[in-house]
């Protein structure tokens, strides 16, 4: 019997695949709102890190005639499969990045989301490796308290709440140097960062890396607290819902980008639940009405509230001449 | 005559084709040291593109660009505008979710902040560094008349302001050669003469100014030397006086 409250345990659910989202919206938003890059791979970066994580962390999974094992037995700590998720995923990103990132907007997104896809294929198809269809199992969890496992997931939210503070701490740092400042210089006009001087190809390809990086590290956590990973949970459409997060909270502000993912997620989290209380016949269609709901309030929020619930700060400076 | 000075800009037989048209074919031009240099000619001549050339934006498929006696053809802008040499645009390029200081600040060169790892490991020289270019924007803004618009979103200017600040960015990279692109097209006489004497004061303090202009009073009484494009080759060149009389030009641009 574990010493924890139910209520504790339930808050623990929703924080971390909240704070997960939240994650994947921030590395997003240093691509999106910050540089104006739009990836549409997020769900690739997302998978990357957390097949990285899973393999480093599970024990040895020998082939069965039920299961194809994996890659593996390394069975390493989660700080050591974090920073593998982040390594492996930013290097992902730096790969795909040098080739299509000096293409046009609009064919950048395209190349991003064929990525997605063909990682969901290899991690389908490598089956020695990834499992393939089933994927990996058996991912255990930092904070192992014997015979409690409840005390374990709330310890876990625990340790992703700091995970996500950190992340946010460390972007409103780089964000504030002058390195943000090109950034957002790229977003608004490219050609024109580009003739005032700046390395636009080197300032678009490390904001790129460090939103895949922090898309990995999104992953390892979301491996860890599932247990299991499989091709299924990275369906490349996902990437779109880190995008309503994303302009939902305010693109460009990374505190607004959190907020929209834990609006967004509550909302999912309400409906499931709601669900259970519905007539049959109603909950068997509420998958389509909720999806068409967030179809509603994206078109909503694009025509009467484009900048999302918090805009992006502005920076004001205070003299430094006395004139 | 003011030209007489070695040439800071040159351009030999300068080629740029896109698809089946000669933008440029086999330009060569030179701007002397010290002088506002006048680049005009009909719509389509290829002002613009060796403009596009010269500041690096567009590697051109033939001949060579010298600037300060170095290649520079096929560097890239960045590169450029370290060696001293920047362009503005004819259509304004403001960055317009930020405010008029961040788009100055943004244009000045050497910041350390701009690179991450000196950013957090040489903090305290960075932020003097930002100092330094804060205080340069601020009395550039001062100069120019836009500093009570400092915190204002670039895309909140008029069109006329839009221009100015275009031009004052471009001063924030400490440029010893301007390339400016129409720079009182479109803009109210007053603000018009206001540009134009910040012109001929850079000059005076010794830089280079090499601007496209259509209105030929301004060219023709603001500029020290005259170069005439047509068909993307130069055409003539000359202090404003002989390039009005040249039958060629007259013929091919100025009209009777």
């Amino acid at each position: 019997m574990s010493a924890v409250p139910a209520y504790l345990v339930e808050l623990a659910n929703f924080l971390i695949p909240a704070a997960i989202f939240a994650l994947l919206a921030l590395g997003l938003n240093i691509q999106w709102g910050h540089t104006g890059l739009f990836n549409g791979g997020v769900a690739a970066f997302f998978g990357i890190g957390a097949y990285t994580a899973a393999i480093l962390m599970s024990p040895f999974s020998p082939a069965t005639r039920f299961y194809p094992g994996h890659l593996g037995g390394f069975s390493q700590s989660f700080p050591v499969a974090a920073i593998g998720a982040m390594v492996v995923a930013g290097l992902a990103g730096l790969l795909i990045a040098i080739p299509v990132l000096r293409l046009r907007a609009d064919y950048f997104a395209i190349s991003t989301l064929a990525l997605a896809e063909i990682v969901r294929l290899t991690l389908t198809n490598a089956r020695s490796w990834t499992g393939g269809a089933q994927g990996v199992i058996l991912i255990p969890r930092p904070f192992v308290v014997p015979g409690d496992y409840p005390l374990s997931t709330v310890y876990l939210a625990g340790l992703v709440a700091l995970i996500l503070l950190l992340a946010l701490w460390l972007l409103e740092f780089l964000g504030s140097a002058p390195w943000g400042r090109v950034l957002r210089g790229i977003r608004e006009d490219e050609e024109a960062t580009l003739a005032l001087g700046k390395n636009v190809y080197s300032f678009r390809l490390q904001a790129f890396v460090i939103g895949c990086v922090l898309m990995g590290l999104a992953g390892a956590v979301f491996a860890t607290y599932r247990g299991f990973v499989a091709p299924t949970q990275f369906d490349p459409a996902a990437t779109f819902t880190i995008y309503v997060m994303v302009i939902l909270g305010g693109s460009g502000n990374n505190k607004g980008v959190i907020i929209g993912s834990f609006l967004f997620y509550a909302f999912d989290w309400i409906s499931v639940r709601v669900d259970d209380k519905l007539p049959d016949e109603l909950a068997l269609r509420m998958p389509y009405i909720r999806l068409m709901l967030i179809g509603a309030l994206l078109v909503a929020l694009v025509v009467y509230r484009p900048e999302g619930l918090f805009r992006e700060r502005k920076r004001t400076f205070r003299a430094v001449r006395r004139s | 005559m003011r030209a007489n000075g070695e040439p800071i800009l040159r351009a030999e037989g300068v080629v740029k084709r896109f698809g089946g048209i000669r933008a440029l074919d086999g330009c060569s031009v030179e701007v002397r040291r010290g002088t506002i240099t006048g680049l005009i000619g009909p719509n389509g001549a290829g002002k613009s593109t060796l403009f596009n050339v010269v500041s690096g934006l567009y590697v051109p498929d033939r001949g060579s660009v010298f600037f300060d006696s170095r290649r520079v053809d096929g560097l890239p802008p960045y590169a450029l505008v370290r060696m001293g040499l920047v362009k503005t645009f004819q259509i304004p390029r403001e960055l317009r979710n930020l405010t008029v200081m961040e788009n100055l600040l943004l244009s000045a060169k050497s910041i350390p902040g701009e690179s991450l790892p000196r950013f957090v490991f040489q903090y305290r020289a960075g932020r003097r560094r930002e100092r330094e270019i804060q205080a340069k924007a601020e009395e550039l803004l001062e100069f120019v008349g836009l500093y009570r618009l400092r915190d204002e979103y670039a895309k909140n200017l008029s069109a006329g302001q839009k221009k100015l600040l275009e031009l004052t960015r471009a001063l924030m990279s400490d440029p010893s050669l301007i390339l400016l692109d129409e720079p009182v097209a479109g803009v109210n006489p007053t603000l018009a003469a206001r540009i134009l004497d910040l012109v001929s004061t850079l000059r005076d303090q010794g830089r280079t100014i090499f601007l496209i202009e259509h209105d030929m009073d301004v060219v023709m009484n603001r500029c020290d030397w005259i170069v005439v494009l047509h068909q993307g080759k130069r055409l003539a060149e000359g202090a404003a006086a002989d390039v009005k009389r040249d039958e060629r030009v007259v013929e091919a641009y100025l009209g009777a």
